[in-house]
This record gives structure tokens, sequence and C-alpha cells, in this order.
């Protein structure tokens, strides 16, 4: 739709953007350049302490690096594993692939807390994956994943799994099969195919879905605080601390930006890359 | 060229889709170096045979053998055929000269080769100087252009189209018609074409196989099948004919006489001369088929007598439309004259004109 006729479509977007979104960020982001005067208040003069604060306090720098590096290892977890399963669902319409995606889509719906608290579970130092391993004699000793990034990006993994899948269907759909046909057809071979043709024609697809999956990990809370424990103190987790618990706006204001700027940081540079791999059609 | 070397055979060639039957039984020889068109109406079985010959679906049952090599389990990289699909299946990412370059780089070769082969390919499909650009940036022509490059560019051993000037407009469409010819001739490769549309069919080729529900109708030149069309399912797919139903009453020295059932007005004579053929038995019902072409206006004598009900002007030629019969019209294709004809009319053609063939 290239009609100018219809941009009005977007105005109630625009409208609940400007009344409700905007503002509630403006407000955070301007509370981050005030000083805290004490418990839920900040002054009225200007300054850039805050941000001097929590770029040079190590208990802020190691949150905001665990956030970034359980970002990064989430995303290339969901796209090593959701890459493969969109590339079968959108290329066999057999009826193990429709349950595969049924199966993926109903997990999706099923509340995050309960999730959180199946993985508490499940990678317990008593739990079936411990005792899997040991069965196959692959560890003798349980690994610890409760508390540590380890056993938070698998929980991470598998709760953005189905919006990388969901994300990058549609695009594997564009692509016309006749193409990975025409390919074999020259002296390609499957994986060949999949590197020069599927994979440059899905980055669009790529690219969305790792932006939606970066920011969703960086900015979760629920599963970090079930799986990550207390001790991993990811940002997420201390601007909750900072907001509730110490009720110093101030510092959990200027965290939010940063972790806003950060997102946005990745959305510039993804579509630069996406720019640079654009093709019409 | 070697026209008695047979490159690919066919046999027994069989596609099942579930309880689809797509191909049926199909026995071919295709010589070296010769231009041969799948011809049938949609859904006959022509994309379902070419794709199992590239390699791209596999057979039910029955054998592909190329160069005496039975190829039926050779998956399509190591098949060395090109082809051309219906929507061309241009990688929409690589420029026109790096899918030009893609079967060469598959096989490994050094790269200024592959430049010098790029180069040659665009210079041969006449597009020297777009090798830069996407297909995207292309016209409908250009990129069907691109995809003949890329099916020839590794000198394959047999060129597959599948409808491949089905998206192209009229004058286009007849002006590429020349030029696949004339590259093909020109690299003698052996190609097998798959169209729906009978003068394409008949204005490349060197033989059709005209296809019916799954199986061969016939093979042929065309010009042989356009004379000598064995089932009126040819006669009728392959140009116009006017049918009439009958039955053979004699076989004489120089013609078949035929006995027309159609009612026809009275004083006609509904005994004709029409061409021999002798293996439709005596008191066999048959069609007779005369070619809109083969008909003539005459003053006197004639075969038939009719009244003229309709003419369509075409510039070169008119089609005059003739009702002989309470229900039944004969069409004829004439120079148009000063002016149409009228009224009643006489029907004359040669009795080699008349072909008698099975009522199916
Ligand atoms: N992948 C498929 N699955 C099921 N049926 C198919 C498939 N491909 C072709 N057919 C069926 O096989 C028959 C022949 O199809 P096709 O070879 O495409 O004919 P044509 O190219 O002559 O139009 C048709 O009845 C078609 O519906
Ligand atoms: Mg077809």
């Amino acid at each position: 739709m290239r009609n100018r006729r219809w941009n009005w479509l977007v105005i109630p977007m625009l409208v609940a953007f400007a009344t409700i979104y905007v503002p509630a960020i403006v407000s955070f982001v301007l509370i981050s350049f005030h000083p805290s005067t004490g418990p839920g208040s900040v002054g009225p003069e200007w300054t850039l302490g805050n941000y001097a604060k929590v770029l040079g306090d190590a208990v802020y720098q190691t949150g905001l690096w665990r956030s970034v590096a359980l970002g990064a290892i989430t995303v290339a977890g969901s796209l090593i594993l959701g890459f493969p399963l969109a590339y079968y669902i959108s290329r066999y319409s057999s009826r193990f692939a429709i349950a595969v995606f049924t199966l993926l889509y109903v997990s999706s719906l099923t509340s995050i807390v309960i999730r959180g608290l199946g993985w508490i579970t499940l990678l317990g130092t008593t739990g079936p994956i411990n005792g899997i391993l040991q069965m196959l004699g692959l560890i003798q000793e349980p690994v610890i994943f409760y508390g540590n990034l380890l056993g938070l990006s698998i929980a991470m993994i598998h709760y953005t799994l189905p919006f990388m899948v969901l994300t990058l269907l549609p695009v594997m759909h564009a692509i016309p099969t006749g193409l990975e046909e025409a390919s074999s057809g020259m002296g390609a071979g499957f994986v060949t195919t999949v590197r020069r043709v599927v994979v440059p024609l899905a980055m669009p697809g790529v690219l969305a879905g790792s932006l939606l999956v970066f920011a969703m990990t960086i900015s979760a809370f629920v599963i970090p605080r079930l799986v990550g424990g207390l001790t991993l103190r990811l940002t997420a987790l201390l601007i909750d601390q900072e907001m509730r618990t110490t009720y110093n706006y101030a510092i959990g204001s200027t965290l939010a930006s940063v972790l806003l700027l950060l997102v946005a940081v990745v959305v510039v540079m993804a579509s630069v890359v996406g720019g640079r791999s654009r093709v019409a059609r | 060229m070697d026209q008695d070397t047979v490159v690919l055979s066919l046999r027994q060639l069989t596609k099942h889709f579930g309880g689809v039957v797509a191909v049926d039984g199909i026995d071919l020889d295709i010589n070296k170096g010769e231009f041969i068109t799948l011809l049938g109406p949609s859904g006959c079985g022509k994309t379902t045979t070419v794709r199992m010959i590239g390699g791209y679906e596999e057979p039910t049952a029955g054998q592909i053998i190329v160069d005496g090599q039975d190829i039926t389990n050779v998956p399509a990289r190591d098949r060395n055929f090109g082809m051309v699909f219906q929507d061309y299946a241009l990688f929409p990412h690589m420029t026109v000269s790096d899918n030009i370059a893609y079967p060469l780089r598959m096989r490994k070769w050094a790269r200024d080769r592959v430049a010098g082969r790029v180069s040659e390919m665009l210079d041969l499909v006449r597009l020297d100087g777009m090798g830069k650009r996407h297909p995207w940036e292309l016209s409908g022509g250009q990129r069907q252009r691109v995809a003949l490059a890329r099916a020839l560019s590794f000198s394959p051993r047999l060129l597959l189209m599948d409808e491949a000037l089905g998206a192209l407009d009229a004058k286009l469409r007849e002006y590429m018609r020349v030029e696949i010819r004339r590259i093909q001739r020109l690299l003698q490769i052996t190609t097998i074409h798959v169209t729906h549309d009978q003068d394409e069919a008949l204005g490349m080729s060197d033989r059709v196989v005209v296809m019916r529900q799954a199986k061969i109708a016939q093979v042929a030149a065309p010009r042989d099948l356009y004379t000598d069309p064995t089932s009126v399912y040819v006669a009728d797919f392959v140009g116009r004919i006017n049918l009439l139903w009958g039955h053979v009453v004699e076989h004489a020295a120089d013609a078949t006489i035929v006995e027309l059932d159609d009612p026809f007005p009275p004083a006609t004579a509904t005994r004709i001369r029409a061409r021999r053929t002798p293996d439709q038995a005596v008191g066999s019902r048959v069609r007779v088929g005369i070619r809109p072409e083969a008909v003539r206006l005459v003053e006197g004598g004639g075969v038939l007598a009719g009244v003229v009900s309709g003419a369509r002007f075409g510039g070169p030629l008119e089609y005059v439309t003739v009702a002989i019969g309470p229900d039944r019209t004969l069409d004829l294709l004439r120079r148009p004259g000063d002016a149409p004809p009228q009224g009643n009319v006489l029907l004359d053609w040669a009795p080699d004109q008349a072909l008698v063939l099975p009522a199916d």
C-alpha cells in the first residue's frame, strides 16, 4: 500500500504512543539528570552525576556487561536453534512440522512464571537434566545451573525461541523454493545452498528476530529473577532494586536510560547492516 | 548435427502424486543437438516430466538414461543439466554476473576463467554492460535472457526450459523464440522445451511431443504434426480443424470414401472422398477433419453446400463461417476479397486435405 490516503490508519497508534509511552520514557530520562535527595525524591538541579556513578561503579558495570552478554548469548542460541527450525517448518508442511510448530506456539503462550519455575526444577542439581548427564557419564559432579549465566541462558533461549521462530517464519516462507532447486541444479550441495541463498535472503528476518530477542532479554526480569537468583545482578534486576527497595529513583532511571540507549544503538547498528544487505522485492 | 545419436531416453517414466497420475509411462528418445518441445494443455504432465529429467522430482517408476547411463537416481546437482524455470528463479540478492557465475563457482573455476565466461555469456544473450545490475532492475525479457545465460554458462549436457517464454508479452515472445533458436543452434545443445502454446511449439522445434492426460499422444516434426495428425486430439490441439462425423464406406485406389452422418440439406452429396487411410476398416466410425485453409468457395460443383453465417476479418486473412446443416458450421480461412461472401455458397476441398481420423 503505497497510497497516502491510508496514512491516517496509523493515527491511533501514534496517539497512544504520544500520550502514554513517550511521557513515561521522557519522565524517567529527565529524572536521570537530577540528583537523588533521599528515598523517592530528586532535586531540581541538573547533573550528569548519576551517569558517572552508574558507569563508574563496579556493581552497575558488571550488571550491564552481564545483561549484554546474556543478550548476545540468547540471540546466538535462539538463532542457532530457531533458524533450522523455522527453515524446516517452512519447507516441510508435514504433520510432524505442524506439530512442532503448534508445540512451540502453545509453549510461547504459557505463563512466564511457570516456565521460570519449570526451569528451576529441570536445572536443579538433583533435577532431570543433571540426572541424564550423569547417567550418560558426561559429568561426574552435578552441574550448577542455578544463579549463573549458564542456566539463565538456557532458560532465556527457551523463552525467546518462539519469538525468534515466529519472526523468521514469514521471511522463510517468502523465499521461493525454486531458488533452492535452481541452486542444486547448478551443482550446489545443501549446505552451500543454505549458506549462499537461504541465509542471505532470510537476513531481514534474522536481524528482526535478533533485535527482538536482544531487547526482550536485556529487559527481562521474571526469568532472571527466578533462574538467575539474587547473586546474578543484571541491570534489569538492579533497576527493580533501586526503584522498589532503596527508592533511589535517580539511579534507577539512569540505569533504565542506559538500557534504552543500548537497545537504540543495537537497532541503529542492525539497520545499517540490514540496509547493506537489503534486496528489493 | 549428428541426428542419430540418442542422448536422452525416457523409459516408462511414471510419476504419481498420491492418487494423481501426473505422468503415465512415457517412452521417448531425444537425439543429440535436437530441440524438442513438450506440448499440451495445462495439467497434462509437462512440468512433472521435465522436472523428473532435471532431477527435481523423483520418478515413481521408469528410467532416465543419458548417454547410455541410467541417471534416474542421480541428484540434480550431479546431472550437469541447465534449466530455465518458468519464473526464472534468479537469485535476487546477486547481480546478473554473479547469477551467471554461480554454477561456475560451484564447479570451482578459477576467478579469471569465470569472468571470461560471464562476459561471453552476456554477449551471447545480448546483455553486455548489464552485469552489475540486479535482477529486479531488469525487464522481463532481460531476466529471461539472464536465466538462459545462467543455464548455459557451464556448458551443460542438456538444456531444459519450462514455459520459459510464458511470462513475456506477445511481441517479445516472438523475438525470444528466434533468439533462443539462434543460441541453441550456435551451441548445438540438446534442448527440451515445455509449452502449452502451439505456435511456439511449431515455430521453434525440430520435433514436438504432444501430451494428453499424462501420456504422449504423438511425436512428430512440426510440419508432419500439422499435416498428418494421428488423432482428433492432436489435429484439434495443433491448429484449427473442422470435424465431421461419418463412417468408412470403401477404400478406393486414391481415396477413402466416407459417408457423412450429419443431417444435411436435401440435394447435398453426403458421400465424400477423403485422404486414403486404409488402417480405418470399412464400416468403422470416423471423424473427417478439414483445415479451414483447405476449404475453398467455388462457383459450381463442390463437396458441400451451405449458407454464410459470419465472417471475421483478421488482417491478411479472414475466417468465414458457413452453416452446412441445422446445427453445424464449417470454418474456412481465405484471403479477404473485396467484400465478405454472403448467402448460399458451395464449398470444395481436395480429397487429400480431408483427414480420416479415428473416432476415439
Ligand atoms: N507437487 C504436486 N503434488 C500433487 N499433484 C501435483 C504436483 N505437481 C503436479 N501435480 C499434478 O500433476 C498433474 C500434472 O501437473 P504438471 O506436470 O504441472 O502439468 P503441466 O505442466 O502440463 O501443466 C496435474 O494434475 C497436477 O495437479
Ligand atoms: Mg507446467
